[in-house]
């Protein structure tokens, strides 16, 4: 069988099955490590990660698969495919870092990378209050401390 | 692909604070895709995080961030105890630091670090902008009043592999160096130094110190405040041969385009003494006669390398 035709099943924590192309399987790096230390089985066990997020990893990795397939006009698909990023990122917090820890794990740098960008533009320009209730971080400061970090950092607070 | 299930409910959803649940280098990497001043300014979030920005390996602080310099150098170095552990240089994986000094104090910052691998310092100062010969007046000033401070600094950096000076430090370091001698870098291999071509006179004794040295990248730029090239300058002449140009120096990048004789010197000198030059790299003005003549005088030039390329961008 050629490699391009080969399919690979990734399990899911809930034990579903998802049926890929080893071209896609291979953008998981941890699976491409898999293949490469000889690993022959046609189903690999993701067990740390649930079907939604498995799903959407499988998306982010079956799109840039195809269009690194395709040749000529590149910069209208790269320029696509920012869009895709960009839209396939825009999503609800827990998902968001579920996507992250996923991609971490999976070893799927693109999508960690567009992830923690997208949670360092969601803190930037923030004040400190905005960025807890966005990302419900519980101040843990009593204000006394909290004024002596603001103090030793004062700099950082300057407008 | 098969995809049956609409699985949303069966997320497991994370407890509510996910971004503090995140492990350390995961928050780094964001963390570091925000400006320092951005990343201290995490710290206040909650306890996890008042030390989490001290976990990044790159680091950039500007003195005009600061109410006032003295507030900035004790940022950087002597904290009061109370705030001794966020004290910049503490952190153990510190690689790259940044500093940008707006002023003109003669204020001298202390860096001890042992992780730091990339030191960047820059002082914006005023007198850039004045008259050349006011300008080595006071690099005179300078380095006979530091030289103690030079001294270690040029000590405390000796070990280094790569090193980007810019004009002014190229010309306090040779002004130094008439004073003092000048410690050997025999681990720099790297070399990127801005230079005017009245500079060029230093190259040789300058040289001199990176016995190792196996890339140099020139970047000559135009000084227009005396009036052009004066005949001075293309008097230039290179006396000694380092011992980097006899044994090691191996690739050499003109950066800026070759234009004048002087620079036609300076090609021919670096071709002519170089033993095992592989590669150099040099870019000629646009414009045709200039760039015919200039390309008919390199072409004459004798290399003493057998396997020397000269490539013209």
């Amino acid at each position: 069988m050629s490699e391009s035709n080969k399919k690979i099943s990734l399990i899911s924590s809930e034990g579903e099955a998802f049926e890929v192309s080893e071209a896609v399987a291979r953008e998981f790096e941890i699976v491409a490590h898999m293949l490469e230390d000889g690993c022959s089985g046609s189903s690999i066990p993701i067990t740390t990660v649930d079907s939604n997020i498995l799903g959407k990893v499988i998306e982010y990795c079956t799109k840039h698969v195809e269009v690194g397939n395709v040749e000529g006009n590149s910069e209208k698909a790269e320029k696509d495919l920012e869009e895709f990023d960009k839209r396939f990122i825009a999503v609800e917090m827990n998902t968001l870092f579920s996507l992250i820890l996923a991609a971490n794990y999976l070893n799927v740098k693109g999508l960690l990378n567009i992830g923690c960008q997208k949670v360092a533009d969601t803190i930037k320009d923030m004040k400190p209050e905005e960025v807890r209730s966005i990302f419900n971080i519980e101040n843990d400061y009593t204000p006394a401390e909290e004024e002596v970090v603001r103090k030793e950092n004062e700099w950082a607070f300057q407008p | 692909m098969v995809r049956k299930l609409k699985a949303s409910q069966a997320c497991p959803t994370l407890t509510k604070d996910a971004i503090s649940q995140l492990p350390n280098d995961l928050t780094c990497q964001i963390l570091s895709l925000l400006s320092t001043k951005e990343a201290v300014k995490t710290s206040v979030l909650s306890t996890r995080w008042r030390h989490l920005w001290l976990s990044l390996p790159c680091l950039e602080l500007k003195s005009r961030e600061f109410l006032d310099l003295k507030n900035f150098t004790k940022y950087i170095e002597f904290p009061n105890e109370a705030t001794f552990e966020t004290l910049v240089l503490c952190s153990p994986v510190l690689e790259c630091l940044k500093i940008v000094v707006a002023s003109d104090d003669e204020k001298v910052f202390r860096v001890h670090s042992r992780s730091l691998k990339r030191l960047t310092f820059e002082r914006v100062s005023p007198f850039l902008f004045d008259s050349a010969g006011f300008f080595d007046d006071i690099y005179e000033v300078i380095v006979s009043s530091k030289i103690s401070f030079i001294h270690k600094f040029l000590h405390g950096i000796s070990m280094a592999r790569s090193m980007k000076i810019c004009r002014g430090t190229l010309k306090i370091m040779c002004h130094y160096s008439k004073l003092e001698p000048f410690p050997q870098f025999s681990s720099m291999s790297y070399l990127d130094i801005t230079l005017y071509p009245r500079d060029f006179k230093w190259l040789p004794a300058f040289l001199e110190s990176f016995p190792n040295l196996k890339y140099l990248a020139l970047v000559m730029v135009c000084d227009d405040r005396k009036g052009g090239f004066s005949e001075d300058i293309d008097q230039v002449s290179f006396s000694s041969v380092p011992e980097c140009l006899l044994s090691s120096l191996e690739f050499v990048e003109l950066i800026a385009p070759v234009q004048y004789d002087v620079e036609l010197k300076l090609v021919k000198y670096l071709l002519k003494n170089s033993a095992v030059l592989e590669k150099l790299i040099l870019r000629l003005a646009s414009y045709n006669s200039r760039r015919d003549y200039m390309l008919k005088k390199l072409l004459k030039i004798p290399r003493v390398s057998t396997k020397c390329k000269v490539v013209i961008l």
